[in-house]
């Protein structure tokens, strides 16, 4: 049965703050969008679509397999939760390579910092974005250690689960950045 | 949370991301088009806060907050097409 609180306390005021620092971002993008709406129109067009795709299903296969994680640490499957973390790590390092190489592929198509007010908005939120993953990263790899040696198990594993919260709620505020950048037009 | 489920959400998400791929290749701006891409981030949204961080089940006040967190972007595309200009002349300095 899962807690009422997953994880514990901390991890979700962390959660809070990162939610609470990002709806402030959103804002600031509608309020950009509502007042250059020709720049915002033409902006997805100058994005790569593909390397957006790449990345939202990257987030969101890492976070099904950090759940699959949580699932098997509860049958006290450590060794196969170690598994789907690993999986879970492979796969996430997957998004700072695919935003390497998309930012590569900006430069070259003229997408820059210094451009229109979309292009600085697209900046600003999806590096805010891959420094959240970044933690993540840090994160799941000390999980992984906690895992390997024996740390969790189906009593005990609420920092497994405070980390999948974490985790999650970073692959949420992708699924929100996605269609404002990549795909509303 | 179990395994049929979670693969049940993963195969939904996938689907749900191939349409926005697509509508982001070819739709043109226009109320409907709006409306479908913002109930796709609501699905989306919910898909992971209910399924993947299980919060149907948690703290009212979390699952409150974080289901909250998840109508922002959508409730904000459907309100700026809408209002976009009417919004726009409120947030503009006078003079």
């Amino acid at each position: 049965m899962p807690a009422r609180i997953p994880g514990n306390r901390a991890i979700w005021v962390g959660i809070f703050a990162e939610l609470t620092e990002f709806t402030l971002m959103f804002l600031v993008y509608f309020f950009a969008r509502i007042n250059h709406p020709q720049a915002f129109h033409e902006g997805p067009q100058k994005l790569s679509l593909a390397a957006g795709t790449a990345n939202t299903v990257i987030m969101l296969t890492s976070s099904y397999f950090v759940a699959r994680a949580v699932l098997a640490i509860r049958r006290n499957q450590s060794d196969i939760s170690l598994r789907w973390l690993v999986a879970a790590f492979v796969t996430a390092v997957g998004y700072p390579v695919v935003k390497v190489l998309e930012i590569r592929w900006n430069i070259d198509h003229g997408v820059v910092g210094g451009g229109d007010v979309f292009q600085m908005s697209y900046y600003y939120l999806t590096f805010n974005h891959l420094v959240h993953v970044s933690w993540g990263l840090l994160g799941l790899a000390w999980i992984m250690f906690r895992t390997f040696f024996g740390g969790y198990s189906a009593g005990n594993h609420s920092g497994l689960l405070a980390f999948a919260s974490y985790w999650h709620a970073t692959d949420l505020i992708w699924l929100m950045i996605f269609p404002l950048f990549y795909v509303l037009p | 949370m179990t395994t049929g489920k979670l693969n049940f959400s993963w195969l939904l998400l996938m689907g749900l991301t191939l349409s926005g791929t697509l509508m982001g290749e070819y739709a043109q701006p226009g109320f409907w088009i709006t409306l479908g891409i913002a109930v796709i981030t609501t699905i989306k949204g919910r898909l992971i806060i209910d399924q993947f961080m299980e919060l149907n089940q948690a703290s009212p006040v979390i699952r409150r907050i974080v289901r909250g967190f998840g109508l922002v972007v959508p409730a904000l595309m459907i309100l700026t097409y809408l209002l976009g200009s009417e919004l726009a002349a409120l947030t503009q300095l006078p003079g």
